[in-house]
C-alpha cells in the first residue's frame, strides 16, 4: 500500500509540476501592458505619457526646422542642387512638413452657448468632427494651401475624427473653440465658406458660434505627428 | 525517505517544462488554474488519507481524474455562458485544500505527540 501511495503521489505531483510551470510561463508570456489597474495610478501614468508626448512633439518641430535650415544652407551652392532644394521645399509645404506663413483666413467654431433642454439632445449643441471636416473640405475647395486646426497642421495623412467624446486631429485631442487657420487667397476662402446654404450657414443655423476673420499674415506650424520616412506600399510607376 | 520521490517528481517536471518555454494561450488560463487546484487537492487528500491509514489507490487516482474533468467541464460551460463559473471549482477546491491541510497538521501533531509520549514512557 505504501508503494502504491508513493507512485500515485508521484504521478499527481508530476502533473502538478507541469501545470505549475505552464502557469508561470503563461503569466510571464502575457504580462499585462499596464503596470497597474488602479485608476488613480493609471491617470498619473497617462498624464506623464502626455507630457512626454508633448515634449517629443516639440522636439520633432525643432528637428524639422533644423533640417530645413540645413537644406537651405546646402542649397547656397548653385545649379542642380538649388533647383532640387527649391522643389524639395515646395514639396515640404505641400506635405505639411515645414512651417509656412502667408495671408489667409481664421475660422473659429465653438460649441453653442445654450444648454440642451434634455441631456439626450446635447449632441445637437456641440461641434462634431464632421463639421470640422466640412470646413476643411470647403477651404481646400477654395484653394487653401496649408491648413491647421488648433495648431495641428493638416498633412495629407492627417486624420480628423471623433474618439470617445473628443475630436482628435493628428491623434491629438483638441477642444472647443476650434480655430481653423488656412493660408490662401483670403477673399476666395471667405466666399467659399460663405456660400448660401453652405457649411457656415448650416453651423450658424444649428446655433454654433462661428466667425471668419481675414488675416494678412498667419504662421502655421509644421506637422508634428508620426510620419513615414518611406512608403511601405505605394511605389512610383515607371521610375527614373 | 521514500516520500521525497513525489517532491523530486514535482521539481523535475516543473523545471523541465519551465525551461522548455511552453505557454498556454491566455483564454485557457482558467482551465490551468482549476487543474492546478485539482491536483493540489488530490495530493492533500492523498496525504491525509495516508496519515489516517485509509489510503486507497483507486479512490485517489479516480478522484484526481474525475475532479479535474468535472472542473474543466464547469469552466467550459462558464465560457459558453459568459459567466465565470470556474469560481465555483476554485472555491470548492480551495476550501477542501485548507480543510485537508488542517487535518494533516492535526494528524502529524498527534503522531509527534504520541511518539514523544512513547519515548517518555520508555525513560520511566
Amino acid at each position: 500500500m505504501k508503494k502504491q501511495l508513493v507512485i500515485s503521489l508521484s504521478v499527481v505531483s508530476l502533473v502538478l509540476g507541469i501545470l505549475l510551470a505552464l502557469g508561470v510561463r503563461t503569466q510571464l508570456t502575457y504580462t499585462p501592458v499596464l503596470p497597474t489597474t488602479n485608476p488613480r495610478e493609471l491617470s498619473t501614468l497617462f498624464k506623464d505619457l502626455q507630457e512626454t508626448n508633448k515634449k517629443l512633439r516639440e522636439e520633432i518641430k525643432v528637428l524639422r526646422n533644423q533640417l530645413t535650415d540645413y537644406e537651405q544652407k546646402l542649397a547656397s551652392g548653385k545649379g542642380a542642387i538649388q533647383a532640387l532644394n527649391e522643389q524639395l521645399q515646395s514639396l515640404k509645404i505641400l506635405s505639411g512638413l515645414t512651417a509656412v506663413m502667408g495671408p489667409g483666413v481664421v475660422v473659429t467654431v465653438a460649441d453653442s452657448g445654450y444648454k440642451a433642454p434634455i441631456p439626450e439632445l446635447q449632441n445637437l449643441y456641440i461641434v462634431h468632427d464632421d463639421d470640422l471636416l466640412h470646413i476643411v473640405n470647403e477651404l481646400k475647395g477654395a484653394g487653401a494651401e496649408a491648413i491647421a486646426i488648433n495648431g495641428q497642421r493638416l498633412s495629407f495623412f492627417s486624420v480628423i475624427r471623433c474618439v470617445g467624446n473628443v475630436i482628435q486631429v493628428n491623434e491629438t485631442p483638441i477642444a472647443s473653440p476650434y480655430k481653423i487657420e488656412a493660408i490662401g487667397d483670403p477673399e476666395v476662402l471667405e466666399s467659399g465658406l460663405k456660400i448660401p446654404g453652405g457649411i457656415l450657414d448650416a453651423l450658424t443655423n444649428a446655433g454654433l458660434k462661428v466667425s471668419i476673420k481675414k488675416v494678412e499674415q498667419i504662421v502655421l506650424p509644421p506637422y508634428t505627428g508620426a510620419s513615414k520616412s518611406s512608403m511601405r506600399f505605394a511605389q512610383p510607376v515607371g521610375g527614373p | 525517505m521514500v516520500f521525497l520521490v513525489p517532491l523530486f517528481c514535482l521539481l523535475v517536471s516543473f523545471l523541465i517544462v519551465y525551461f522548455s518555454h511552453l505557454a498556454v494561450p491566455l483564454s485557457y488560463a482558467p482551465y490551468l488554474s482549476v487543474a492546478i487546484l485539482a491536483s493540489l487537492d488530490s495530493i492533500m487528500g492523498g496525504i491525509r488519507s495516508a496519515l489516517e491509514r485509509k489510503f486507497d489507490n483507486f479512490v485517489f487516482l479516480s478522484g484526481f481524474f474525475v475532479n479535474s474533468i468535472a472542473a474543466a467541464i464547469l469552466v467550459w460551460i462558464g465560457d459558453i455562458l459568459g459567466v465565470a463559473l470556474y469560481f465555483a471549482a476554485v472555491v470548492a477546491f480551495g476550501v477542501r485544500i485548507f480543510q485537508n491541510l488542517s487535518l494533516i497538521r492535526r494528524l502529524l501533531l498527534r503522531e509527534l505527540q504520541s511518539g514523544r509520549d512513547d519515548s517518555e514512557r520508555e525513560k520511566k
